[in-house]
């Protein structure tokens, strides 16, 4: 008879492990879109699961380490000559097996759900099931030493709005350290090697310390522990500022899926050549309905394959919930024109410029062309709903006259918009 | 006949409350019962005895072993039951009993006879595989003793065994702890003088952290072995008529 069996069967295995996984499946089917484009971005997906599935396991454990001092066998398990490390690691061991089996569930919904091609960022998605050796060491702790019954809802609590505002955090340090790498990775981007191993350490450095503090008083274990956790840290905030706290940076082109049919050229990463006939479907169909507009792009390339080209239209990955048209409306879109330099105010946002008074009604109106019979009062606010019908009403050439002119109107901050007749 | 266990000058605190003080005893080979009122000291002397609580100034030694110093092999050698505490009830007996031996440090190899020895001890090895929620209360504690002799221990340190059980499953762990102390030393904290005369071989009388008497049943009571001479002897101790 096994002993880890026995514990697996006395601890909170037997329903951590079937709640976690049925939680593991829901993760992976949340926020996929019922499927992810390519592993390069199920990776970060990935990741991000963790905010859920990496409490559950440290309350899970912190609820076993806790059991003895709930059943009165606190002062029975201190006269055990076991060391209470070894005791320790035994309790953790049931939330461990829990919170990866949630975290496997996960990977795996994920893993036959994604579309696209490449691969999984091994050391980014291996550091989210390793994340759970230390948050079951941290429960173990929380269990031992926090009152008995609070242990696991406030260990559980602190973890998760560690992970979820530190991954959140606009400090690049702070997220980093959450290890909750949800921004990582997409198919123009990699992970930063150097800033991953920084995390892998930090991790490394949380689980010895706790490890350091279940040895108590045991100074030959303690010691080891709290210089191995000292190394650790200090290793990895050298590694993580090295980089600017940099997670990912842009992945050098591996080639092109392009067609070209007509006037259209379309070019995706290999990764998303299945995408490829969509796009150019899509771009045709867009050109013929803007075709009084004059000239048109001709080339729509996905982000980070070349360097943006005058006159490119950026496209990517067809996700689970595009149909058809929504490609066509996200290339129509692009005949919004952004604002111009003199009106930015960083931070990708702009103030105030002439033009900026046309934007809803530009909108409103190119959603009238994609959709012809739509009531004018479902496309624009209110105020600019007899502006719209009065543009409707016009002729096609005097509609494209207007439109190259609001085009214009966005060239500088001084020119004011035309008016529509 | 030789000690098992040496207790030289052992005095402990709870902050500024002195709950034993200057203790030195001799614990030889079968049931030894520790008596005293209420504060006396004796779960003291047992959380001391079982490594429980830290000794503070004095020394416990288990044969050679020093409980400070030698404190796993101290362990190793001791089994303890607690007054009170909850047993696994959604574990088998033998289960458990695998868990306990683990923790005694009983051998991988020798887990599975350890864990049938201590059941056939306590007449339960037909429950070997029976959930502990579906035993008795009486089973409960004779569980409680299979834990702490898992390890064959040479010690074995019985907080109250026999509160709360009915007077059959009483007499029946009395029985079960003579038995068991054939072969070393058993040190069994109770109030209940009729458990003393069953069973005890040697007795310690603590009153508010002093010894006030140890040596044998027959010594205590000058001859007397039943209840009522423990009683007299007892009240005769603690009232502070005698003083040895």
């Amino acid at each position: 008879m096994s002993v880890l069996r026995v514990a697996l069967l006395r601890g909170s295995a037997l329903f951590g492990v079937p709640v976690m996984i049925v939680l593991g499946i829901i993760a992976g089917q949340r926020g996929a879109d019922s499927w992810s484009v390519d592993w390069f971005w199920a990776t970060g997906q990935l990741q991000q699961h963790g905010v859920l599935l990496v409490p559950l396991t440290t309350a899970l454990a912190a609820w076993d380490a806790s059991r003895n001092r709930r059943l009165g066998t606190a002062l029975l398990y201190r006269t055990y000559p076991r060391s209470p490390l070894a005791s320790a690691l035994l309790d953790a061991t049931g939330a461990l097996l829990a919170g990866l089996a949630g975290w496997a569930t996960t990977f795996l919904v994920m893993a036959l759900n994604v579309r696209g091609g490449g691969h999984p960022y091994w050391s980014v998605v291996l550091l989210g099931a390793f994340g759970f050796i230390p948050a079951a060491l941290v429960g173990v702790v929380a269990g031992r030493y926090l009152p008995r019954y609070l242990a696991p809802p406030v260990t559980a609590a602190l973890v998760w709005l560690g992970l979820a505002f530190g991954s959140s955090s606009t400090k690049d340090v702070v997220a980093r350290l959450s290890t909750v790498d949800r921004q990582c990775c997409d198919v123009y981007t990699e992970p930063v090697p150097t800033t991953i191993a920084g995390q892998w350490l930090w991790l490394a450095a949380i689980g010895l310390a706790a490890v350091a503090v279940l040895s108590w008083p045991r100074l030959p274990h303690l010691v080891p522990g709290v210089l191995g956790s000292a190394a650790a840290l200090a290793t990895a905030l050298v590694l993580i500022s090295s980089t600017g706290a940099q997670l990912t940076r842009p992945r050098p082109p591996q080639g092109e899926a392009c067609r070209t049919e007509g006037e259209v050229t379309v070019c995706m990463w290999p990764e998303h050549a299945h995408d490829v006939d969509a796009w150019v479907a899509a771009a045709a169909t867009f050109r013929a309905r803007f075709a009084d507009l004059g000239q048109l792009p001709t080339l729509f390339i996905e982000n980070g394959l070349r360097s943006p080209s005058s006159g490119a239209v950026s496209i990517g990955p067809v996700r689970a919930y595009q149909s058809p048209e929504d490609l066509v409306a996200s290339l129509a879109y692009s005949l919004v024109p952004p604002a111009p330099e003199c009106a930015a105010i960083g931070n990708g946002g702009y103030g105030f410029f002439p033009a900026a008074t046309t934007r809803s009604l530009l909108n409103g109106w190119i959603r009238y062309r994609l959709q012809a019979t739509a009531p004018s009062v479902s496309l624009v606010p209110p105020e600019d709903v007899p502006a719209l019908d009065r543009l409707r009403a016009l002729p096609a050439d005097q509609q494209a006259q207007w439109y190259h002119a609001v085009v214009e109107a966005h060239r500088d901050c001084s020119t004011n918009p035309p008016r529509v007749p | 006949m030789n000690s098992v266990v040496t207790v030289r000058g052992l005095a402990h605190r709870y902050g500024r409350y002195p709950a034993l003080e200057r203790l030195d005893l001799e614990i030889r080979p079968g049931v030894t019962a520790v008596l005293g009122p209420n504060g006396a000291g004796k779960s003291t002397l047992l959380g001391l005895l079982s490594t429980g609580l830290t000794v503070q100034c004095g020394q416990i030694r288990l044969d050679e072993l020093d409980s400070r110093r030698d404190t796993t092999r101290y362990r190793a050698a001791l089994g303890f039951l607690p007054q009170t505490f909850t047993l696994p009830t959604n574990l088998t007996v033998a289960e458990f009993l695998t868990l306990t031996a683990w923790h005694r440090l009983v051998p991988r190899a020798e887990r599975a006879l350890a864990v049938r020895a201590a059941l056939e001890a306590v007449d339960l090895l037909d429950r070997a595989d029976t959930k502990i929620s579906r035993l008795s209360g009486g089973m409960h504690r004779r569980v409680g003793i299979a834990q702490a002799i898992v390890n064959q221990p040479r010690l074995l340190v019985l907080d109250e065994p026999t509160v709360g059980l009915d007077p059959r499953h009483r007499r029946e762990l009395r029985t079960l702890v003579r038995t068991l102390s054939t072969d070393r030393a058993v040190v069994v904290s109770t109030h209940l003088t009729e458990d003393v005369a069953a069973i005890a071989d040697d007795v310690v009388v603590l009153d508010e952290g002093t010894l006030l008497f140890a040596g044998s049943l027959t010594e205590l009571t000058g001859g007397g072995i039943e209840a009522a001479d423990i009683d007299a002897a007892y009240d005769a101790l603690t009232m502070g008529e005698v003083r040895r």
